[in-house]
């Protein structure tokens, strides 16, 4: 079922591009104020000026067209000696490739039209031929034929002229360049070649969302842990303390002050600095908390970035380059805690709350992230970031078995995704 | 290429049995499959009828003479007039064999100096230089009249066991084959084209080759000159 959906959608993407070749292949620069040039073997089927007239009747962008005999194509010997060939050798059972001029002073000339267009007229076998050459190629660009029992009078050259005119030069045109511009455009490297890779040294800062639970897990994964709440602890009753999102606010803000660099658009090291703000989620049906004006930790975070990323330049002025890193880091997390001004200390009431939950000094981290940075006028940039932290503490001493349980250290294990957005200043080098 | 050499050779000898023949024909065909040695114009269609003629361009710097001192010595011809002698008599005995089927007049010497020197391509990695006259141009015989078609040799390549693949497939360009002083073979690799005289087009190009079986290296006119024949009636098959 699904290979042959996707024959199906191979076989129409296919058709498209080659559709889009035949377009291409089938319609040849036109240019604004352009010059056009009929050179006729045998008798003349329109005047120049006719043919003007047509060009702008049926494309108005087409600017003021100017129109001419090609007089010195028809006075060359070698080019009459190539018309003669032509005019025998038309036969609607050959391509244009068949129509080659085989002498190099012909090739030489087409490649000396520029951005001029001759038409080649003549009539062979009661039939009307015209053929389009331009600089592009040594062979006609466009064939066309007119039966002249279909087309008998004189008058008709009209009909051929629009026909001619809306088929070969209908498309909106080009500004014609000068031969200074034209000189420069033929020493322009080709886009791909156009940009080095380049190093890179920025600064930014950004600000996000940071959340516990990851788009598209289970609820059940956090359930236990988002519903918690911090009681009166001297009765320890949390489920589970592992995570800091037991006893404080996991979807606050998140802000980041960062300085990196990177070298070829390739690989790259980044230092940053992360801030966010969790208060402590009490239990206000727990009557010690009246006397509580305010707790809440504020959570620093020091990253270092490894980094991977890829450049692409869909246009001059903007490059996207999407990235993803690796990142370690230490998590601290600083505590704030008051009680209202009239709250009368007792021994009671200070007891309890100098007795509260501790966090570690810090924890360990890592980090995975991926991101599209899009930079605009080389030195400004725009990144948006998403990823996933965890942070936890390195157990490296094995308690032996007769040793007596310790306490889970709360918050061991926290983990949390992150979408963030930044802005950048660039400074690149070659 | 080197089986169906030895297939020719077969022919060549086998001559009695008609059977036989038929299936070497048949095998020889099915392994042209593998590389075309000749090509077609679109508008090719039957080949000449008796009342049209055509023109022979003679050989002129199209013939090649390789291992110049065995012919000489082999046909006792002085070694500084062997080129001018072969070369007529090339000129004549191809003249003649075409003759034989169609209407034929000559093309003066000197035309072939006015052609341009191009290349065509046969097969994907086969390519022959070729002599072709001017677009527009149609070329006069020694009586000024205007024949409907030229027979022009662009190559006309004479010396012993050689094989054309080498001389025309250009992945095979830099073979290099040791100088033999025997030679199982007198070859004659032609490449040729059929002109359309009125309207300036290659008709038919192709390549044909001639291998003579010879003993004991020896050679006299006659072999030569049935070589000859032998090369000239393989290109008109073709």
């Amino acid at each position: 079922m699904f290979g042959k959906v996707m024959k199906k959608f191979l076989a129409i993407t296919f058709f498209i591009l080659a559709l889009q070749q035949f377009v291409y292949a089938a319609t040849p620069t036109v240019w604004q104020n352009g010059e056009f040039y009929i050179w006729n073997y045998g008798q003349p089927f329109a005047s120049p000026n006719d043919l003007c007239f047509f060009l702008r009747y049926e494309n108005e962008k087409i600017g003021n067209p100017q129109c001419y005999n090609a007089g010195d194509w028809e006075r060359d010997t070698i080019a009459a000696n190539y018309a003669k060939w032509l005019n025998k050798n038309l036969d609607t059972r050959l391509a244009a490739s068949d129509l080659k001029p085989r002498n190099q002073h012909i090739s030489k000339r087409l490649g000396e039209l520029k951005d001029k267009s001759l038409i080649f007229s003549s009539i062979r076998n009661d039939t009307l031929w015209l053929l389009l050459f331009t600089e592009t190629a040594n062979e006609p660009q466009k064939i066309a034929n007119f039966p002249l029992i279909v087309y008998p009078n004189k008058a008709d050259s009209t009909e051929i002229l629009k026909k001619i005119a809306n088929d070969w030069f209908g498309k909106s045109p080009q500004i014609r360049l000068t031969d200074s511009e034209r000189e420069q455009m033929a020493k322009e490297p080709d886009a791909y070649f156009a940009k080095q890779p380049q190093n890179d040294f920025w600064f930014g800062i950004s600000a996000g969302l940071n959340r516990a639970k990851i788009p598209l897990t289970p609820n059940s994964w956090y359930k236990n842990k988002l519903n918690s709440k911090v009681k009166n602890y001297r009765e320890p009753t949390n489920n589970d303390s592992n995570s800091a999102w037991s006893f404080i606010k996991d979807d606050t803000p998140l802000f980041t002050a960062y300085i990196g660099g990177s070298i070829y658009d390739f690989i790259g090291l980044e230092f940053g600095v992360r801030y966010s703000s969790h208060n402590v989620k009490v239990d206000n049906s727990q009557t010690i908390y009246d006397n509580l004006d305010y707790w809440y930790f504020n959570r620093y975070e020091f990253m270092l970035e490894f980094e991977l990323m890829h450049s692409f330049l869909p246009h001059k002025y903007v490059e996207i380059k999407p990235h993803a890193s690796f990142d370690v880091l230490y998590s601290i997390l600083s505590e704030n805690i008051s009680l209202k001004d009239e709250t009368i200390h007792s021994a009671g009431t200070d007891y309890y709350y100098n007795n509260r939950f501790q966090f570690e000094n810090y924890y360990r981290g890592v980090s995975l992230t991926l991101g599209v940075r899009t930079a605009i006028f080389t030195n400004y940039a725009i990144d948006i970031r998403t990823g996933l932290v965890y942070r936890g503490r390195s157990n490296v001493i094995v308690p032996s078995g007769d040793a007596a349980p310790e306490p889970t250290v709360i918050g061991n294990s926290t983990t949390d995704g992150f979408i963030s957005a930044g802005l950048e200043y660039h400074i690149k080098w070659e | 290429m080197a089986f169906s050499n030895e297939l020719i050779r077969i022919y060549n000898k086998g001559g009695s049995l008609p059977l036989a023949r038929t299936w070497l024909l048949a095998a020889l065909s099915f392994l042209s499959c593998t590389q075309n040695f000749s090509a077609t114009h679109k508008l090719y269609s039957a080949p000449t009828s008796a009342n049209q003629s055509i023109g022979f361009v003679p050989l002129g710097e199209s013939f090649m003479l390789t291992r110049a001192d065995f012919f000489s010595n082999a046909l006792s011809i002085p070694n500084d007039s062997i080129y001018n002698k072969l070369e007529n008599l090339s000129d004549s005995i191809i003249f003649n064999q075409i003759s034989k089927k169609y209407n034929t007049v000559q093309i003066p010497k000197n035309t072939r100096e006015k052609f341009s020197k191009e290349t065509q391509k046969l097969d994907k990695t086969i390519f022959i230089k070729t002599v072709f006259p001017e677009q527009g141009v149609e070329i006069t015989d020694t009586n000024g009249s205007v024949p409907d078609y030229l027979f022009i040799i662009h190559e006309f390549t004479i010396g012993g066991d050689l094989d054309p693949i080498n001389f025309y497939d250009y992945t095979k360009a830099n073979v290099e084959l040791n100088q033999k002083k025997k030679f199982k073979n007198l070859s004659i690799i032609v490449s040729f084209s059929l002109w359309d005289n009125k309207k300036q087009i290659p008709l038919k190009s192709g390549i044909s080759d001639s291998q003579t079986p010879l003993k004991n290296n020896f050679i006299d006119r006659d072999i030569f000159t049935n070589a000859i024949k032998n090369a000239v009636e393989k290109c008109l098959e073709k």
